[in-house]
């Protein structure tokens, strides 16, 4: 009884005081020691603080990231957020309540969890980010999709004892569907060496699929945004047309054409007046 | 080719080489030239010599959306005894303006330019541009007028329509009553502050020369608005139009802003640079896990008592 009570509450014990920290190669979060990027016009950027909650799945990015000067980043705002297309490959754009959107293609998480190459473009706002800087060093423990062990595709990874494929199975199967070799008792004869049977589609294959045409659709948007294309009245391209844009064109009111903005000539007629002013007004508060 | 083939195909073609295109041109025009809006510029009393008086510039936008309007106002005058006291905003339907009401003297004539706008767009009958406070020393005729006043529609196009108007003439009079001053009236019944206003911050290399900014734009239905004042941190206040550049690019403090309108009511708003957040987000899973935890804490607490408990007596019993 007392052996049974004291198991009882070291398992209880250990149950409460262990961290739960939900990462796995799928669900990833960022490494404590490395979290840090260098923003262009952001300054260092912490992807690790205390309550940043930064995960990065197999097809987004959540969480926030704090810049020192301009505050919270959100990875997954409305209308935007962070994708990854399963082979570490980032796009779309994380929100800024100061600077507007920020331009996430360009960045990889390599098959270690490390981030590398710079995001984006330049732009008078966020600007680009840089994970490969001297002193940046960004790493989590999500692993890209084709690096990772997937049990059920035919191929043994690392930690797998076994992959059939769809032949995994309870016995009479030689291999689980957990990939570890089943014992299934003495009797029977050995029956002749099995035929491999190469893996069909299977589930994974189908979700990868249809993550890699999610991602295409985003990309084909953010090399649109990420261009220098003008958007309306949204000179700074934060996709928002306020006071900031207003300022912008009383910068160039009236002024001589060709303009260092070339988008504050909304309707492209080599002047900076009244017209553009009404487009603007037209255009006010609402998001481009 | 016969005659007669010769004329019909010419006449077609003219139909379609000319007239056609023509009807084209006068049909893109048309809603340009059909669209107009009126410009009434009105006073309430006789003024007389020494007077203050107040001039009110109004649109009616005659049915039309509009949402922004340039030009200008011409006062010419017999003598050269007129002059421009003040200019007031104060409940103008235009809340933005890439140009204020400005003066500008060309010989006798004082000209008043502007250019102004709102995002919400207006169509009003009688919608107040801006209010003149004009005054005179000498008996003389004064003649105010529309000029090349010009109103764009909130139709996205910025579709320029033509405004007409008529000019108020005034005759100035020499007067032995005591002179009124409505431009001070008007000011003095003024107690509300302007409208709340939004601070927003910037930074842009074309403004300011990339330099960190903050933009705002009150608007005041009273008197109107008369200016900023701006105090950054523990710096001094500091006089300011609707930018105002952060005098510390690094570190930003907290911002003040106060607006005041003509009669000395000032409206206070405040600027924070983003700061992190003292208290950690509240998420699901932090909720969940501090749960388990207590609850795990809980357990471990009555488990050990009651394991102790036992020992005791067991050790009780092999005594």
């Amino acid at each position: 009884m007392i052996k049974f009570l004291g198991l009882l509450v070291f398992i209880t014990w250990s149950f409460t005081s262990a961290t739960a920290v939900f990462a796995s190669a799928a669900d990833g979060t960022i490494e404590t020691n490395y979290k840090y990027a260098w923003g262009e016009n952001l300054d260092w950027l912490n992807f690790g603080c205390d309550t940043c909650n930064v995960h990065i799945t197999d097809s987004t990015l959540t969480g926030y990231v704090w810049s020192r000067q301009f505050g919270w980043i959100n990875l997954a705002p409305l209308n935007g957020g962070v994708t990854n297309n399963c082979s570490g490959q980032l796009g779309g754009y994380a929100w800024s309540t100061q600077l507007g959107w920020i331009d996430f293609s360009g960045v990889t998480i390599n098959s270690s969890g490390k981030f590398s190459g710079v995001s984006g473009v330049s732009t008078p706002t966020a600007g680009k980010i840089n994970f490969s800087c001297t002193n940046c060093d960004v790493r989590t423990d999500w692993r890209p999709c084709n690096t990772r062990a997937v049990c059920g595709d035919g191929i043994i990874d690392s930690g797998e004892a076994c992959d059939s494929g769809v032949n995994n199975g309870v016995c009479p199967k030689t291999c689980s569907t957990s990939c570890a070799q089943i014992s299934c008792g003495g009797g029977g004869g050995g029956g002749g060496g099995g035929t491999y049977i190469p893996p069909v589609a299977s589930t994974t294959v189908s979700t990868t699929t249809v993550t890699m045409a999610t991602t295409t659709t985003t990309m084909a948007t953010t090399t649109v945004a990420g261009t220098s294309v003008c958007n309306g009245a949204d000179f700074n391209h934060d996709y928002f047309v306020n006071s900031i844009d207003f300022s912008i064109l009383l910068a160039f009111w009236k002024t001589n054409y060709p303009y260092k903005n070339p988008c504050v000539d909304i309707n492209g007629d080599k002047k900076v007046n009244s017209v553009d002013f009404s487009i603007l007004l037209y255009q006010w508060n609402t998001r481009r | 080719m016969e005659y007669s083939a010769m004329k019909q195909k010419l006449s077609r073609l003219s139909f379609f080489s000319v007239i056609s295109p023509g009807l084209f041109v006068l049909f893109i025009l048309c809603p340009v030239i059909s669209r107009a809006a009126t410009i009434s510029i009105t006073t309430e009393a006789a003024p007389m010599v020494a007077d203050t008086f107040l001039v009110r510039i109004n649109l009616n936008t005659d049915g039309a959306e509009i949402n922004a309007i340039e030009g200008g106002i011409e006062i010419s005058s017999s003598g050269e005894a007129v002059k421009v006291q003040d200019i007031s905003l104060g409940g103008s339907a235009l809340e933005l303006w890439p140009d204020k009401p400005s003066l500008s003297v060309e010989g006798k004539k004082v000209m008043v330019y502007f250019t102004g706008g709102t995002p919400a767009g207006f169509n009003k009958a009688e919608a107040l541009l801006f209010t003149l406070a004009l005054t005179t020393t000498e008996p003389e005729d004064i003649i105010i007028s529309p000029l090349q006043l010009v109103a764009y529609a909130s139709d996205g196009q910025g579709s320029p329509m033509a405004v007409s108007g008529d000019s108020l003439n005034l005759k100035i009079e020499q007067s032995t009553a005591a002179p009124k001053n409505e431009w001070q009236n008007f000011v003095a019944v003024d107690h509300l502050p302007p409208e709340s206003f939004r601070i927003t911050f910037g930074q842009d290399p074309y403004v300011a020369a990339g330099q960190k900014f903050l933009s705002f734009n009150a608007v005041d239905s009273g008197s109107g608005l008369d200016h900023y004042e701006v105090s950054e941190g523990d710096r001094p206040t500091v006089r300011s139009n609707d930018m105002y550049i952060l005098a510390d690019q690094t570190n930003p403090a907290a911002v003040k802003v106060v607006a005041y309108d003509k009669a000395g009511n000032g409206r206070e708003e405040k600027w924070q640079p983003p700061q992190a957040p003292a208290v950690p987000r509240v998420t699901k899973i932090n909720v969940i896990m501090a749960v388990i935890k207590i609850i795990g804490l809980i357990l471990t607490l009555i488990l050990t008592a009651i394991l102790l408990i036992k020992l005791f007596k067991w050790k009780k019993i092999k005594k």
